[in-house]
């Protein structure tokens, strides 16, 4: 029965199936010259990503607790769907991870159809942490995730360095935006 | 066939002398996948001693039954590395195959084990001559590794397969294939040899196999994402790291029901036992550090801090 069982879930959890076999981590943190509190008063609602710049909405499901799911969109219309895991009200910080992504396009690589998603990651999770300094504070961002091809020889679209640039994109944008946000 | 005999009794020999020399604490060995080092924490003081640069994204980890060697996985540069572990230095490094990620060392420390993440197989090399025997074709992305202490069997996580594979170590031939949960990846053998653990990261359990009838007997939910996991106090408690909740489960193996849960750092990932078979050592990934548990009181005793990645995959302290 269990045999039967597994092959039509692998269908439909594609995105959470193997990945390449070094983790990959983006860590970046910005210093903001305004107090903890009101930094952390833009981020600190889950279905809130409006500080975001490539991200037009936000849908969420549930608050600000554990299990609670948002869909950004992109500007593209591409989507991404992220679950929170952690939420810490006092220490200003929460988890979350992406668990389902839409495809930005289709390639063809060692003779078979490939598809990008719009972040070419996989298996990712992410943290963020406001922290006062003072009267000033620093935010603290990290992910850890996994290229996007899960087999050997991967495609540029889709290897190691590729997945690093376009979360450091995404981390330093927002970040710095912020920070503007922050210190208007 | 006289070389053989003369080989064995070359490393009798060497066995005798190295366990004479060996009155220094047990020692564990972190592999840092992102700082393409390994730390080395000496077991007495908890301190890291020593770094070793080993390049090619080092992540599984074995060590010789004498606590001569250290065998570091690294996918990136195809194989493994040899440390020397009285002298901590890098001895030499070993192609197999493109994906190397599972290794373990047999309990007569004459083999190497090496599965293979991309090519579905476990290589089988001479632990003196560090040359391949056999390759064994195994499941889809195999992963975790175990060998019984009687020697006798080598058991194989077949990631994609969802199933585990239990192979000869005289034939070198897979004897039974065993479905388990989704997408199996550590395993845990005790010490009789007579179950395996094999924690499975996407339905988030861990599945209890007998290894006489190689048959499923319990199933038993974890947190999420579950890693590896570990056995102590005379097998009698599992340990299970929650990567994905930064936890790890303890297990009671009499009734296979969960008795704690313990916070550690971010991404917990390889989890070993002291030698004294009671403190469980986990490396956070995300925190680049390694945390300690005394496995009795179930309370954490700090954190020793490693370098980025830190994943050591598989049996990482020297016995």
């Amino acid at each position: 029965m269990k045999k039967y069982l597994a092959l039509p879930l692998c269908l439909f959890s594609a995105f959470a199936y193997a990945h390449g076999p070094v983790r990959q981590d983006t860590d970046e943190t910005i210093t903001i010259n305004a107090p903890a509190e009101k930094v952390w008063g833009i981020i600190k609602n889950y279905g809130d990503m409006s500080w975001l710049p490539p991200i037009t909405s936000t849908d969420i499901k549930g608050g600000n607790e554990k299990g609670a799911i948002r869909v950004l969109t992109l500007k593209d219309g591409g989507t991404i769907t992220e679950e929170l895991k952690k939420y810490d009200e006092s220490k200003m910080s929460y988890s979350y991870k992406i668990t389902e992504m839409s495809d930005a396009k289709t390639i063809t690589h060692a003779g078979k159809a490939e598809q990008v998603p719009v972040v070419p990651v996989a298996n990712y999770s992410a943290t963020i942490t406001v922290e006062p300094q003072g009267a000033n504070s620093s935010v603290h961002w990290k992910a850890g995730y996994y290229r996007a091809y899960t087999n050997n020889e991967p495609p540029e679209e889709m290897n190691e360095a590729t997945a690093n640039a376009a979360i450091k994109g995404i981390f330093t944008a927002g970040l710095n935006n912020l920070k503007a946000l922050a210190e208007k | 066939m006289f070389r053989l005999n003369h080989r064995v009794a070359i490393i009798g020999l060497t066995l005798a002398i190295s366990s004479t020399s060996l009155t220094a604490a047990p020692f564990a060995y972190i592999s840092n996948q992102l700082a393409d080092s390994v730390s080395i924490i000496d077991l007495a003081t908890n301190k890291v001693v020593n770094t070793i640069a080993v390049n090619g994204k080092p992540a599984g980890v074995a060590v010789s039954p004498n606590g001569d060697k250290v065998y570091i996985s690294t996918p990136e540069a195809h194989g493994f590395a040899v440390i020397d572990a009285r002298k901590q230095q890098l001895l030499t490094t070993v192609k197999t195959s493109e994906g190397a990620l599972g290794i373990t060392a047999a309990p007569d420390g004459k083999r190497i084990y090496v599965a293979d993440w991309f090519v579905n197989t476990v290589s089988v090399l001479d632990a003196e001559s560090l040359e391949l025997i056999k390759t064994i074709t195994v499941g889809q992305s195999p992963s975790g590794l175990v060998v019984s202490q009687d020697n006798h069997w080598l058991y194989v996580a077949n990631r994609l397969d969802n199933s585990v594979s239990q192979i000869d170590t005289k034939t070198l031939v897979v004897k039974k294939t065993t479905p388990v949960g989704q997408h199996p990846f550590g395993l845990a053998i005790d010490s009789t040899g007579t179950r395996v653990y094999a924690v499975n990261v996407e339905s988030d359990d861990v599945t209890v196999l007998d290894t006489a009838q190689m048959k499923a007997i319990a199933s038993i939910k974890v947190g999420a994402l579950p890693y590896a996991a570990t056995l102590a106090l005379n097998d009698s408690r599992l340990f299970v790291t929650n990567m994905d909740d930064g936890t790890v489960s303890v297990i009671d193996t009499d009734t296979l029901t969960n008795i704690g849960l313990i916070e550690v750092g971010e991404k917990p990932e390889g989890i070993g036992t002291h030698t004294d078979d009671r403190h469980i050592y986990v490396a956070n990934w995300f925190d680049k550090n390694v945390s300690v548990i005394d496995g009795k009181t179930l309370q954490t005793q700090g954190t020793i801090t490693t370098a980025r990645g830190s994943r050591a995959f598989g049996q990482f302290i020297a016995k």
